[in-house]
């Protein structure tokens, strides 16, 4: 068997502007020998065709810049979104159309657990399509008074349990007073709780536990698979805690043979000084692997807009709410990029309201002058309100930028009516203003907050359709050519990773793509329905799992 | 409330002062069992020769106190608190710097066996202003100062008697602060954090008997006129608050009031008996000196 292997397609988009499209492409050592005729490649010597994708469109493996693997934890939970999903196993979840879809979908995953004790979880709910309606703990008593249930909105920032679930942590009772904790008529607890401080006690009771925000050993296995369904070669994990424990189980689970992708893991800056961080990061990096990239830091500057914890500039909130909250004080940032600067190491900062780009825009420049660093890519995360004046000076600051394009599909409608009023919510996420501006772009999902999906997210970026079917903001909609861009090169160079991946090119790790229609040749509209068959990953195939 | 434990929240942005502040009660503890909540153990929170023993969540203080780091779960660490047997006689939460008080506040307000006490802002007045122009911050740090019972108004060595005044008046004024104590190197005793809550900073005889204050009663003659008094009371260092009631020659009645740097004077219409409470800095303030003043309007 030759070493070399030759994969005919319908057509391989390359993403190299010196040969665009070609009809085959080579691998060797899972790598990319070629790409080009078959002709071209039959030069290298030896090789096996292979024509399994002969009437597929083979892309470069999309990258997705800003997720959370612990997606794949949370499917072991009841889905109870609005939208269909699909799961790790390829199982189409459709979405829960009302409430008593969500109820009727608990009480059958009630039936099913034995252990009358055991906590019933459910995840992505999201009243804002059920008509506003807040659910109570009334509601979910109807699907069990003795178990406690917990339902994660889909924004993450809200739990809904029931009485049961009260009661465990002590909180069925009068007299509460606590800006997270609603109460009804009776005086108690509704049983929704807004916020961490007011989740966290309750979470533990109800499935949902402290370190949530990581991804366990099955939830990254079951992630990758996710990433297979839907194009990844390459995704990041954008906060995590990185303990021994957990550096050890990503070290050994993505070097099992069929791991799938290649997962980038960032620090999160916190419960360390930044000294000790920038030590720490330094110390990660060394023990990367070809499927696991350490060595990067991200940051989190303010909170959400639909939370109305983002730091917003003047006038603040259309509905006029308080400003947000620094998560990272600015004292704190200032210290953390200058080292950061100064050794090499690259930070992402999560930064949502304009306020909070501008304070890292600051920072970063005033530590630019002390630690001049020519390619530091430092990246702005979500980065959801930037002004075009930011994107102007980001773009001389050489920073990159990961918008946040599937917002504007799931909570549009509410930035325009509530969050940050009609003019800030259609310049958000404003993709042209950043190609315009030369500012390297990626586009993101943050699962688990919404799916997993690149070419969705790439439909949004193009369309700027709302749920309820407005076009907001259209001129910042972007070319499916420069949405296809932002989900691979685009990606690939906010993680310094562009010379390895993100495009079809001799030498780049044979990453792919494997497409059942052109999304070139179709209705920018439908780009969102194309099916991945499944992806190449350093030259190994993986289909898709089909339920 | 016996078997309730007081739970006490220091906030103020970061550089005020509030390390050194919970090391100087941590040191002065004399017997009470303190415990400490800090953020996280990033730069050295407690002074090295104060630990006894320590690793990464708990550090064991001389003395009996302790202090451990709450990470992003505030709540679980003080639940964790209250399961110590026995419990600590006193906990205090030193928050992060850019934390706003009312949040935690209300958590602790969640917890069986807890009560809150109040909150003290340290701020530094070498850099409020400063800081209180800057479109970041001035919100979060207007925010904690309007959130606390007392303001401990730090590094006024580092201040001119101008500003301090300019900077005290801003924050009677402006913020609607109600008590302030000035100190240098945030020394404050561990007395009082037990009278943080407002009804008993507002009683005269809790800061009086403080051992950082001293109080004296006048029972001045009929006045010339109001706005002498007013000249006399400016010439004073070291006094923290003056209140009560003086009668003029034309037998007006006179409520005044100073707080701070401001002098408030307004006249009443029922008649009251001549008093002034006059309370200031333990040792700061001349009391035969103001006595002798008085008698000469």
């Amino acid at each position: 068997m030759a070493n070399t292997k030759v994969f005919s397609a319908h057509k391989v988009y390359t993403m190299n502007p010196s040969r665009p499209e070609v009809s085959h492409v080579a691998v060797r050592e899972g790598k990319i020998l070629g790409a080009g005729s078959l002709d071209e490649l039959s030069g290298w010597g030896e090789f096996d065709l292979d024509n399994r994708f002969k009437n597929k469109i083979i892309m470069p493996g999309f990258v997705e810049g800003h997720a959370h693997a612990m997606e794949g934890t949370l499917w072991r939970n009841v889905y109870v979104g609005w939208f269909d999903r699909m799961d790790p196993n390829g199982r189409l979840w459709p979405g829960a159309k009302s409430l008593d879809n969500v109820l009727q979908r608990l009480s059958e995953a009630n039936v099913q657990l034995s252990d009358e004790t055991k906590p019933l979880s459910g995840w992505s709910l999201d009243p804002i399509y059920l008509g506003n309606k807040r659910v109570t703990r009334q509601d979910l008593d109807k699907v069990s008074a003795s178990r406690p249930i917990g339902i994660l909105h889909a924004s993450g920032h809200i739990l809904n349990v029931n009485s049961k679930g009260l009661e465990l942590a002590g909180l069925l009772k009068p007299g509460i007073n606590h800006p997270g904790i609603p109460l009804g008529p009776d005086g108690l607890p509704t049983g929704e709780l807004y916020g961490p401080d007011a989740m966290t006690p309750v979470g533990v009771h109800v499935g949902f536990d402290r370190s949530m925000t990581d991804c366990d050993e099955q939830g990254l296995r079951d992630y990758a698979k996710l990433c297979v369904s839907s194009g990844v070669t390459t995704s990041t994990d954008l906060a995590a805690r990185l303990t021994d424990a957990s550096v050890d189980m990503m070290l050994r689970v993505t070097g099992e043979p069929e791991f799938p992708a290649c997962i980038v893991p960032l620090r999160i800056f916190f419960g360390m000084s930044p000294k000790e961080l920038i030590d720490y990061v330094i110390q990660l990096k060394s023990m990367s692997t070809d499927r696991l990239s350490l060595g990067r830091v991200k940051a989190v500057l303010d909170g959400s807009i639909q939370g109305f914890s983002a730091r917003l500039n003047w006038p603040g909130y259309y509905n006029g709410s308080p400003n947000g909250l620094w998560y990272t004080s600015p004292e704190q940032l200032s210290e953390l990029y200058l080292l950061a600067l100064k050794n090499g190491v690259q930070v992402h900062t999560h930064t949502n309201g304009d306020q909070a780009i501008q304070l890292s825009i600051e920072t970063l420049e005033a530590a630019l002058r002390q630690a001049p660093s020519f390619d530091h890519r430092f990246t702005l995360q979500h980065c959801q309100l930037a002004s075009a004046a930011q994107f102007r000076k980001m773009s001389k600051l050489g920073m990159c930028v990961n918008l946040f394009a599937n917002h504007h599909y799931y909570w549009g409608d509410e930035h325009y009516s509530r969050t940050v009023g009609p003019e800030k919510a259609e310049r958000m996420n404003a993709c042209k203003t950043a190609v315009d501006s030369k500012v390297n772009m990626a586009i993101h999902s943050d699962a688990p907050v919404t799916p997993l999906a690149p070419l969705f997210t790439a439909w949004c970026a193009v369309n700027r359709l709302t749920a309820s079917g407005r076009v907001q903001g259209s001129h910042e909609c972007i070319s499916v050519s420069d949405a296809l861009y932002a989900i691979t090169l685009g990606a690939a160079y906010t993680l310094h990773m562009d010379h390895e991946i993100g495009s079809i090119e001799v030498g780049k790790r044979a990453d792919f793509a494997i497409l059942e229609a052109d999304p070139y040749e179709n209705d920018p509209e439908t780009l969102r329905d194309i099916t991945v068959w499944g992806t190449v990953q350093s030259g190994r195939v993986f289909e898709a799992i089909k339920s | 409330m016996t078997d309730t434990t007081p739970v006490i929240l220091i906030s103020g942005y970061l550089g005020a002062g509030k390390t050194t502040l919970v090391n100087n009660l941590l040191r002065n503890a004399g017997g009470t069992r303190l415990a400490i909540l800090v953020n996280e153990f990033g730069d050295l929170p407690i002074d090295e020769d104060l630990i006894e023993t320590k690793d990464e969540k708990l550090i064991s203080i001389s003395g009996g106190c302790i202090c451990c780091s709450f990470g992003d779960d505030l709540t679980g660490a003080l639940k964790d608190l209250t399961e110590i047997d026995p419990m600590p006689d006193c906990i205090v939460i030193e928050s992060s710097g850019v934390a706003l008080p009312n949040q935690i506040v209300a958590n602790v307000t969640l917890l069986e066996n807890l009560y809150f006490r109040g909150v003290l802002c340290v701020v530094d007045s070498s850099t409020l202003l400063s800081k209180i122009k800057n479109q970041y911050i001035s919100d979060i740090i207007i925010g904690q100062i309007k959130a606390a019972n007392l303001v401990l108004l730090n590094k006024t060595d580092l201040c001119s008697p101008t500003l301090l005044t300019l900077i005290k008046n801003q924050l009677y004024d402006t913020f609607e602060v109600k008590h302030i104590i000035n100190t240098t190197h945030a020394d404050l005793s561990l007395g009082i954090l037990h009278e943080l809550d407002d009804h008993n900073l507002s009683t005269r005889g809790s800061l009086d008997a403080h051992d950082i204050f001293e109080s004296f009663i006048l029972y001045p003659e009929k006045i010339k006129s109001p706005e002498e008094v007013r000249e006399v009371l400016c010439t004073w260092d070291g006094l923290e608050r003056v209140k009560g009631y003086l009668c003029d020659q034309n037998n007006n009645t006179w409520l005044i009031q100073l707080s701070g740097d401001a002098i408030n004077l307004e006249r009443l219409r029922t008649p009251r008996q001549s008093g002034l409470v006059i309370i200031g800095l333990k040792g700061k303030i001349d009391q035969k000196a103001i006595k002798d003043a008085f008698e000469k309007l």
